[in-house]
């Protein structure tokens, strides 16, 4: 029986091409407009993400219980070899760096600025983070010298470079003054514009001389094989290491997380204009189509067909209608997508800074996820199914006299 | 027609009776009929535009729920039956033909008259069978896989009347059949129709103004305002 259903609803919505052709048209549009809107949103996301965690913090992080709240060097703790041996045992965890995180002022011999002063292990956090790519003038850190790196944008406020001299000066470990002479090994341009102003690394062990807290350490960031797996590896932590904080990337940018489901909202809200526009484009042509075929719906149900096979049939057609501006929509969506997925537009000029001074990078990359092109396929479908109530509605209390006498 | 086929009435009315509110003044379109039609009748429904020969066709064919008295078919007083069983009774035990805009356009003659076989389940090779035989029966052999609008009004009436009779009902019911035909397919419609009523014993009842109609029916039941005026049987048929 569906066999046949599906034979006349086909049929069926080709009795009138050009209306049927205008409707998957109309459609076809949504979907493009849809799956590049999600795809520039998910792209710039994941990049962010990706500038943020993989370039920085990493998925998860594992702290003093105080540290989150209490920035203070005080909350630092003494990684034990038990510990280390769950992260080492734990296959989800590609590796992890041990870091010293706090806050100084930067002088050179012009200016002074406050900075992100991070102390790592040069050759954990190249796993981590890759920073040794992030180099553009200069040399990496050793673990044998006393050289630091700095974020490109704050080695030009500062106008220092590679060579020139920085002192640091802070407050240490249980109150102790911090403060120490360092030459510039090198310039690192990251990702993130926000870090890129205000980011300085140096060897642990030379942030620990620095702060005067030898072998404790405020931070051990981990780095996972699948960024999506961090809050599964936040609650797998907190039961094995009750005594530390594990924070996932979620809660360790709360703010990041916060714009991204701000961003969705406002998508949702830009997308629901879009489709509300178009269920009415598909619900005049379900009108119309309703309004023609009134006298064969009643000779259908007169020669046996039940009103609920009616209304399937007619539903059926939305759905076909619907699939087809789908799958229209993603086949000339798809490859929009894949070029600038491979090819990401810069952006340049005052736009460039605009961006840069929210925090994002000025570059629109484009997502390439499966999930995109199914869920603007599936909205549509339900779109679709939605309509058809009305139809289905209408066709359920059908007269077959009533209709034939119209 | 063998006289002995005609025995028992596969249609019974009882005080039939069909009130409609036109314009907020009740108007009786059928008042208080009580019929009975025995297997395998040609009889035609007849009388002056607004007599009720539609409306007692359609409360005949469980169409149009009747304001009081009942229909019974084959016994089964079909309107006690709930509205999918009311469907699939019509399926199983009626076939209509309409004035026009019978078949479904989108399906070709052949897929038209298996579609109520498909709603009957009727396996493929039965379908076959049957689709060969009819259109044999209707002379359209070589249009099996045309579509309506390539055929003309005759051929999709007796395409009409294939689809009425492939799921082998105890009637049909035909509305005004050659109200849109030319003499020669409205002869040959009748022909067909005449045909089957004498080889399968088929029952056909026609609401008809034709005279072409009335002079082929061996019943003539005259309705005039809702009530049956006459009821005669007719011995001669003119032949065309």
């Amino acid at each position: 029986m569906i066999r046949l259903f599906l034979k006349l609803a086909w049929r069926n919505i080709w009795r009138n091409k050009r209306r049927t052709l205008i409707t998957c048209s109309s459609i076809m549009f949504a979907v493009v407009l849809a799956v590049l809107l999600y795809s520039v949103k998910d792209g710039m996301f994941e990049k962010m993400i990706e500038n943020s965690v993989s370039f920085f913090s990493g998925s998860v992080q594992i702290q003093d219980s105080l540290f989150f709240d209490d920035r203070s060097l005080d909350n630092s703790f003494i990684l034990d070899s038990t510990t280390k041996d769950i992260l080492v045992e734990n296959e989800e965890i590609v590796s992890f760096s041990t870091r010293i995180e706090s806050f100084g002022l930067i002088a050179s011999d012009y200016k002074t600025k406050g900075a992100m002063v991070i102390g790592v292990d040069p050759e954990q956090e190249n796993y981590i983070t890759s920073l040794k790519e992030r180099l553009i003038i200069g040399s990496y850190l050793n673990e044998k010298d006393n050289g630091v790196l700095l974020g490109s944008a704050l080695a030009e406020l500062l106008s220092v470079s590679a060579n020139d001299t920085i002192v640091i000066l802070g407050q240490g470990f249980q109150g102790a003054s911090a403060a120490g002479k360092y030459p510039i090994s090198g310039i690192i341009k990251l990702s993130s514009p926000e870090l890129n102003r205000q980011i300085i690394y140096m060897p642990l062990n030379l942030a620990q001389d620095l702060y005067g807290m030898y072998d404790r350490i405020t931070t051990v960031a981990l780095k996972l094989q699948h960024i999506n797996e961090s809050e599964n590896i936040d609650n797998i932590l907190t039961a094995q290491i009750p005594s530390l904080n594990v924070l996932n990337w979620k809660e360790i940018m709360p703010d990041l997380d916060q714009l991204i489901q701000n961003e969705d909202a406002e998508n949702v809200i830009f997308l629901g204009i879009l489709y509300l526009l178009i269920s009415f484009g598909i619900f005049g042509t379900i009108l119309m189509m309703l309004h023609e075929r009134k006298f064969e719906f009643g000779v259908l149900n007169a020669i046996g067909l039940r009103n609920s096979n009616l209304a399937a049939i007619v539903i059926l057609e939305n759905i076909l209608i619907s699939l087809i501006g789908s799958l229209l929509g993603i086949l000339l969506s798809f490859p929009v997508v894949l070029y600038f997925h491979i090819n990401p537009v810069r952006i340049t000029g005052d736009l460039a800074r605009v961006y840069e001074d929210l925090g994002f990078e000025p570059v629109y990359y484009f997502a390439l996820n499966a999930d995109i092109f199914i869920n603007q396929t599936l909205v549509v479908l339900l779109i679709s199914i939605i309509l058809s109530f009305y139809p289905a509605f209408n066709l359920f209390r059908l007269h077959p006299v009533k209709s034939m006498n119209t | 027609m063998n006289s002995k086929t005609i025995t028992r009435p596969v249609i019974r009315t009882k005080s039939l009776t069909k009130i409609y509110n036109g314009k907020g003044i009740p108007v009786k379109a059928i008042d208080n009929v009580d019929l009975e039609i025995k297997k395998g009748e040609f009889t035609a429904l007849v009388g002056p535009s607004g007599s009720g020969k539609t409306t007692l066709l359609n409360m005949i064919g469980g169409l149009d729920q009747p304001t009081s008295g009942q229909v019974f078919i084959d016994e089964q007083d079909i309107y006690k039956l709930n509205n999918n069983e009311i469907i699939d009774f019509r399926l199983n035990n009626i076939g209509f033909v309409f004035q026009h805009f019978n078949l479904l356009p989108v399906l070709t003659a052949k897929e038209n008259v298996e579609f109520v076989m498909l709603l009957q389940k009727k396996s493929k090779n039965e379908r076959n069978k049957i689709v060969e035989w009819l259109f044999e029966e209707v002379g359209l052999t070589e249009k099996l896989n045309v579509r309506p609008n390539k055929l003309s009004g005759g051929q999709q009436q007796r395409v009409a009347v294939a689809r009425a009779i492939a799921s082998r009902p105890q009637f049909v019911l035909a509305d005004e059949p050659t109200a849109n035909l030319d003499s020669q397919s409205a002869a040959d419609l009748l022909d067909l129709m005449t045909k089957l009523n004498k080889e399968e014993n088929m029952t056909f009842i026609f609401s008809t103004h034709d005279q072409r109609v009335i002079d082929r029916a061996r019943r003539i039941i005259t309705l005039v305002d809702g009530k049956i005026y006459s009821d005669i049987l007719q011995n001669t048929i003119k032949a065309y």
